[in-house]
This record gives C-alpha cells, structure tokens and sequence, in this order.
C-alpha cells in the first residue's frame, strides 16, 4: 500500500474528489468527515486482525444505487431529498471488504440514457480520483460512459451481482457494473460483489469464481466474430470507422482470429431494447407517486396528485420515454409492437448464443460515435442510437466488457466485446491491455 | 319476470391463511395498528423491488385450486396489471394473467334437488391492496385521506366462474359451498364480514331462449351471503324493469347499498381502464414440481360434498342431516369419531344437531374447543340406550359434561342420577300417589285416561326425574285398573 495509514489516503481522495468536482461537476453527496470516520473504521478493524481484502481502494456509486441515510436522488427532482433504510446489496459488501465509499455521482435520470456531462462516476474514475465505481447498465449505460471517458468497464451477466438496492428503471435488462482503469481491478471488484443473496431470487446461484487468480489463464489465441455489417450501424462516423477498423487488422498478432460473420438480428437489438426497456420503465416508475415518498405537488383531488407529482418531478425527455412505453404496452400496440419485440428479444438471445458456441467473442465498437458532442446530441433521442453495439448484451442477459482502444485527442473510442463468461472475457481483456494498449 | 333468464358469474376474492405476506416477510395478523406491518419491499420504495415467493401461499392456492377441481399451471409466473390508485403502493398488483394458477374447474352444489355444475373459469395468486380511509364521502371530494398499507401485499385468490349460476339463490348456495370447501383445506376463514372473502357478481339478463348475453353490470360490496343474495335479487328486477320498457342496461360497476336495499352506479374515476398486463421481470418464472402436485392432492381432507354422500350412502342419514353435519369440516369430524364409539348413526346425528350445537352456541365456542369428547358422547347415548337414564337426564348429564368435561357415567354415579328401574319400588309408589290423589284416580276410572299423566308427574317428583318413564306408566296403569 502506498500509504501507511489508511486515514491518510483518505484525506488524498478527498481532494482528488475535491478537484475533479470543481473541474467537470461529478458529485451528488460528497462528505469528507463521513470519508474520514469510514477510513478510521477501518483502521481499527485492521488492527483488530479483522481482513479488509479491499482495503485502500475507493470508489464512487452512481446516485441510482441505494444508501442507507445517504440521499439517492437517481438524478431525479422525484428523489431530490430521497433517503433509502438500506445500502445495496453490492454497497454492503464492497464495505464489509473495507471499500471506500468516497461519495455518489450524478447520473442522468434514473439512469435512463448516457449524456458525457452527467456520467459522473466515468468521469472520477477517469480523472484518477477513485479507483472504481458502480454503475447501472440496462442498455449500455456504463459501458458508454467508460468508453466516452476512455476506462474499461464490465457488465457481467444477468444476476451476476445482486439488484437488492438498485433503482432501475428495466428490471429484465439491467445490471449493476464495474467501471476501473485496469482489468486487474474489474476482477478483484467483481469477486466480492457477485453471489447470490437469497433476498433476491434473480441473482445467480454458483460459486464465485475467484476472477483474479484466473486472469492470467487462458487459451494461447481466441476466436473472434465480427458482426460483418458492423459498419452499417446507425450514426456511425467516419472517425469509429476508421479507428476500429485499423485495430481489427492489428489485433491478430495478439492472438485473436478476426472473422466477419453474418449476422441477422444483431443490428436490431437497440431498437428491440427500447421498446422493452420503455414499457418495463413505465411500470418501473409507477412507484413515484408523491404518495409515500419523494416528491408530491399539490392537487385538489387523488388523481390529479398522481399527475401534478409526475408531471413536475419528471423531466420530458423521461416523460416522453414513459409515454412511449405506455403506448407500446396499450391494447392497441400490445400484439403489434410489445410481443413483437419480446420475440426479436429472443432471436437476438439465440443468435449470439449459436454464435457464442462456435466464438469466443464477438468484437465491436462500444459506440457508433467517437465524440461526445454527437453522443450527447443524440441524448434526448428516443430512437438514440448510442446503444447499437451494447443493448444486445442486455437482451441476451450475456457478460460484456468495454476497453478503451486508441487515445485521440477528441474521443478515446472502446473496444466492446460480448462472451459467454465474465472469466474468459477479463482474460481476454487482460491480454489486450498487457500486450496490446 | 318470467320472460328473461338471469344469467350470473361470480369472480370471489379469498385472503389465504399465511402467517406472512405473498412477497416478503411482513405479518399478515387482522387488527394492528395502521402502517406497523411494512417494509421497503410491500411499501414498493425505490430499489426494493424483488419479491421472494411465499411458498405457503403458493401452496394453498394450489390446494384451492386441486380442490376447485381445476388443471394445475406448470409454469408458475406473476404479471403486473398496472395502474395508480393511493392504496396500491408499487403501481401495479402481481397477479397470474398468463398463467393463472388453476383453470377449468367446477363446484358442484344442491339445487332444489338436484346437483348442479357451476364451472370455474379460472383461479389466481395475487396479491392485495392496501385500505383508504376518507374523510369525506368519497376520494375526489374528501379534503384527505389516509392509507394504510398493513394490508397491501397479503396474498390472495381470485376466483373467477363461468357464467353458469342462474339465480341469486344459486349463488349464495355456490357461496356457501366455495366457503365450505375452502375452509375443509384449512387455506381461508373465509369471513364476509371482515372481508377475507369479498364477492363481486356480474348480473346480465337475456330473454329466454336466447344464448346471447345481454349488456351486464358488476355489483360490488356485498359483505354478507344475504347481502349478495339481496343485491343480486335487486339487480335482477332493476335489469327486468328497464329490459321490459324497452330500455337498455348501461354496462357499469354499481354498488349494493345494504341499508337502503337498492344498488347505485358508481361514477368512474378512472373510464375503462387498460392495464396493460405484462410478465413482472422481477420474477423468474419456473416450473412446478408434478410430485409436489401430486402430495398436495393426497393431502387433500375428504371435501364436503362428498362427505355428505358418504354420510348419506353409509350411515342413511336423511339430506338434511348430512347437510348441518358437513357444514364444517370440524362438525363433521366430531360426528364421525363420535360414530366410532356408536352403532347408531342417526340417534348421534340428531344428539348433534340438537343438543351439541344448543350447547356450543349457548356457550359461544367452536366444535374444537367442545369439552364432551366424542366418546365420552356415544357412551351417554349408550346408557340411555340400556336405560339407565332417561333422555331428559341425559340432557342434564351433558350440560355438566359440556362445562366439566367430566364422563356420564362418574356423573349419572355421583349424583344418583341412575334411573330407577326396579318394579317393586316403583309399584310402592304408585300404591302411595293412587292413595293421594283420589280426585285423579276417580277422573282416570270414569274414562279421562289423561289424568294419568298426573300420577306419573307426582312419581317423577318423588324421584327427582330418575324413575323409568315407561315402567312408572306400566306399574300405574297395572294399580288403576286392579
Ligand atoms: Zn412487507
């Protein structure tokens, strides 16, 4: 450890969390005595001959994960004072290890959708400030925020790490992830926060693999598919297809056997993940109310409480979102667009699957666009097609992971690939950012 | 009237009996203070969004709907039907849409003689909504009001049946046997008037021989078997009437009033709701077990129809006997074990049906909590049977067993109660009363036999009720006519 005592790196990340905050706006709550009293804790337990394996690390939790007597506001004026009973399942074992909470950080509301400025914890990440975070991934989220910010990230697969905790907005799509500068420190985090908890009858059940030891393994090469209309994606610029189609040549002098494969259903997957992703968060959200908790606007009646409180605590782009899956959901689009979708969802499940079995990875980029500008332009989008490389993991519930590829000076665009495993694809990473980067 | 047939399906709410609510661990105990019995998960707060499965519900509702003589899903899965009312905290309810829980069953029930099927469309799991308390008349004009979520989350069953039931008659008699069946498995109490069953009825009119429906209306608010039974009655000459004036029945929700015995449309807050019902990802759906299937329906008591057909076939017992016997599944129990101990099913059934039940409702207890064991029972039966007591001290006898729990036999022994049988003492007797009461004997003798009963009175009185009723007649007649 670099420092001796672990209240002194304590105080370090609080004014590296200082500076970054005042540079670019990344925190929510942020509480240096809280930091403080957390790292003497720790201290104490240490000297008690207590194990703390993640002892010295930090990191932030986007503002959609819940806190125990810390505001959670997931970005939202619904949630602006909202203090939940209970840390998430995943906060309370990162702390029992002896983590760092260094603070949480904005996130565009209730983590639907990536905008560059409010990809908070990418952003402390990136600037060196913590050494990880957790983030929601329902669509590709976190991934884009790691790859708009140039850090890796990994969304493992469905269940992998208890939602106990999480505030989402599509319960069958999303997933807490990972974001960190290394691999090395994807697989240490992921250790400790995946496992199933009985509370929550969606998390996998299994043994944890121990990630770390297992990241130097692997086979000597990996064979790698293509979706061969990769570059046909919507809004793809020039720059991505350029830069990613230089690293495809270059990549297998590492050891990874490129091929272009056909693919059908692929392409759709960012639409398909819209449609079910609106009608689950129509449903998601109906708990904001204004009649237990959060915000409530007044009303000379029930129901116009109900449509004050939402139509004021919410923001357009949300609530279009959610007009958007009620009408998808309505009787009249139910068969024609609902259970259309939910069979697309399927296709695109056995589509990777069949192709999984044969590759051991599928390779793209993270994102169509390598500049934030465009990215954050399509933001209010509901056709945003930000997520044309990262929804197909959601829908298939598959573990995918982002790495940043090539450092330009406006846009640090990643490599995304989606595996069967979490273990094989850190090891894959792992090889690309030793060998490779 | 005549010209139309009534035409009704019932669709019955039943709180099931667990100790806990259907998707946490909050109690479910009737009667505690508002708001004690929530947590994140039933108060649907953010992030507190995964339910686990309360398997004793998923059990009973699967014993109802074994019972219900229904086809057992194989997938077990909740959907979500949306909408926003202030008592429904997640704004949606988890209920089996998909893949409700039974279909395609039936109860059958007595109709004027005859057995009637009425088929059961579908039976569900889902959970219930909290309680709203308005400090005015009604949501939209109450300046506020109060919730209270202790009941939201507690599971329920819905039962849905085909539109087989013709009269208000025949769906309280469907009522009542629904209730008697659930209440034979031990999953609901099943109590109207507290609400752990709650009725709705769809009444529509056609005129006779038509096999179109005609427009129906849903009535609600029928908190007793009366109730429904009124309110359906009502519903019925209020469809007729405006049928019979050419006017046509406005498809709507109405409202039985109990008081003023009318029913009332209710304005519609929310105009034809689409709920949008959709599968709730926070719930993996899975496969039922066929073997747990399969123990459940062995596990299943003897339900009450059959029991009455047995009680009838067995032991001969007239319909209405085994109809109050099988009424509960603990009444019944009590007369078959009695029978154990009794070669005389129906000397047993009528002590029951009279005496017992007398007793249990002069005292306010259950069956259960009876002290009169069901052997100790047969044996007062059998001295009466020897005579040894007469029936009028055996009634007396099982009062003191009823509060004592004591046996007949130690009573009828320490109290001296045993009959006097003995002729000799008996005629000594007689001798004395004749010399008494000569008025009586004179009227007997000069054809009034009536004053007889008289003499017997006079002897019973000497024997504080003991002597043998039929050897005191004997013995007087015998001195009389000397
Ligand atoms: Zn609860």
């Amino acid at each position: 450890m670099a420092y001796e005592h672990l209240e002194e790196l304590g105080k370090v990340v609080v004014e590296r969390c200082r500076n970054i905050d005042k540079e670019s706006g990344v925190f929510v709550s942020f509480d240096a005595d809280l930091i403080a009293e957390d790292m003497k804790l720790f201290e104490e337990k240490l000297e008690q001959g207590e194990e703390l394996p993640l002892a010295g690390l930090s990191f932030v939790l986007a503002d959609n994960i819940s806190t125990a007597g810390i505001r959670t506001t997931c970005g939202s004026k619904m949630l602006a004072s909202y203090q939940p009973l209970f840390d998430a399942e995943a906060v309370s074992r990162l702390k029992d290890n002896g983590a760092l909470l260094a603070g949480k950080t904005t996130v565009d509301e209730f983590g639907f959708g990536v905008s560059s400025v409010k990809s908070g914890a990418a952003k402390a990440v990136s600037a060196g400030a913590v050494n990880f975070a957790l983030s929601v991934d329902t669509v590709g989220e976190l991934r884009q925020a790691a790859s708009i910010h140039g850090i890796a990230a990994i969304k493992p697969t469905y269940g992998r790490i208890p939602r106990k905790g999480v505030v989402g907005y599509a319960a069958s799509l999303e997933v807490l992830g990972i974001m960190a500068k290394k691999v090395t420190e994807l697989a240490v985090i992921l250790k400790y926060i995946a496992g199933h908890l009985p509370a929550d009858p969606t998390s996998l059940i299994g043994e944890v693999p121990d990630y770390p030891s297992l990241l130097e393994e692997g086979p000597a090469e990996f064979k790698i598919a293509v979706p061969a209309d990769w570059s046909e994606a919507r809004g793809i610029d020039e720059p991505t297809k350029k830069i990613f189609g230089t690293q495809l040549k270059l990549l297998d002098e590492y050891g990874f056997r490129i091929e272009l494969v056909p693919f059908s259903y692929f392409y759709h997957s960012f639409l398909v993940a819209q449609f079910i992703s609106a009608v689950e968060a129509f449903s998601d959200l109906a708990n904001y109310d204004g009649v237990r908790f959060g915000y409530r606007d007044g009303a000379k009646h029930l129901q116009e409480m109900f449509i004050n409180s939402r139509s004021k605590g919410m923001s357009n782009r949300l609530k279009r979102f959610l007009v958007f899956g009620a009408l998808v959901s309505s009787k009249k689009y139910f068969n024609r667009c609902y259970l259309q979708a939910q069979k697309m969802r399927t296709l695109i499940k056995e589509e990777l699957k069949t192709r999984l079995k044969k590759y051991d990875f599928i390779f793209t980029p993270t994102v169509p666009f390598t500049n934030a500008k465009t990215h954050d332009a399509y933001h209010d989008s509901l056709l945003n097609p930000a997520s044309y490389y990262t929804a197909a993991a959601n829908l298939a519930g598959l573990p995918a992971l982002t790495i940043p590829i090539a450092h330009s000076e406006v846009h640090m665009p990643g490599l995304h690939f989606i595996g069967s495993d979490e273990t094989g694809l850190l090891q894959a990473a792992l090889r690309l950012e030793k060998e490779y980067l | 009237m005549s010209e139309f047939e009534t035409i009704i399906g019932l669709e019955v709410h039943v709180e099931l009996l667990t100790k806990t609510k259907l998707f946490c661990s909050c109690s479910t105990a009737f009667g505690a203070e508002p708001n004690t019995q929530v947590c994140p998960i039933c108060l649907g707060l953010p992030g507190e969004i995964i339910p686990v499965l309360n398997r004793k519900a998923l059990e009973y509702a699967i014993k109802a709907a074994l019972a219900l003589n229904c086809d057992i899903t194989d997938v077990i899965d909740f959907d979500r039907k949306n909408y926003f009312y202030a008592d429904l905290p997640k704004g949606y309810q988890r209920s089996q849409f998909f893949n409700p829980m039974g279909t395609n069953g039936y109860v059958e029930i007595e109709v004027g003689g005859s057995t009637k099927r009425i088929g059961i469309k579908q039976l569900h799991l889902e959970e219930d909504a909290g309680k709203l308390l308005h400090t005015g008349d009604d949501i939209i004009t109450s300046p506020f009001s109060l919730v209270d979520f202790n009941r939201a989350g507690v599971p329920l069953i819905e039962i849905v049946t085909e539109p087989d039931i013709r009269s208000a008659e025949e769906a309280r008699l469907f009522l009542q046997e629904l209730r008697n069946i659930l209440r034979y498995i031990a999953i609901s109490d099943c109590k109207l008037e507290e609400g752990s069953m709650r009725a709705d009825a769809n009444v529509s009119l056609r005129p006779l021989g038509s096999n179109k429906f005609g427009n129906k209306t849903e009535l609600k608010n029928m908190n007793s078997f009366r109730s429904v039974f009124n309110g359906i009655e009502y519903e019925v000459k209020r469809q007729s009437k405006i049928l019979r004036e050419g006017g046509e029945v406005l498809p709507e929700t109405r409202h039985w009033d109990e008081d003023k015995g009318v029913t009332k449309g209710m304005r519609s807050k929310f105009a034809s709701a689409d709920y949008r019902c959709f599968p709730d990802a926070n719930f993996l759906p899975y496969e039922l077990s066929t073997d747990w299937i399969e123990k459940l329906k062995d596990s299943l008591p003897e339900l009450p129809l059959a029991r009455r057909r047995r009680l009838m076939d067995e032991y001969g017992l007239p319909a209405y006997d085994a109809e109050v016997l099988t009424s509960s599944r603990e009444l019944a129990d009590y007369y078959d074990a009695t029978l154990r101990f009794s070669p005389a099913p129906k000397v047993v059934s009528n002590w029951v049906m009279g005496e017992i039940l007398r007793l249990l409702k002069a005292a306010e207890i259950e069956i259960t909590e009876c002290k009169i064991t069901p052997e100790n029972l047969a044996e007062l039966l059998r001295l009466i049977e020897k005579g040894e007591i007469s029936g009028k001290i055996a009634k007396e006898v099982l009062e003191e067993m009823s509060t004592t729990g004591e046996k007949a036999e130690s009573i009828v022994q320490r109290k001296g109660l045993a009959q006097i049988s003995d002729e000799d003492t008996l005629r000594k007797l007689a001798i004395e009363v004749i010399a008494a009461n000569p008025r009586s004997v004179e009227d007997y003798r000069s054809g009034k036999k009536k004053a007889i009963g008289f003499l017997v009175g006079q002897i019973m009185r000497k024997t504080k009720g003991k002597a043998n009723p039929q050897l005191v007649n004997k013995v007087l007649e015998e001195e009389l006519n000397k």
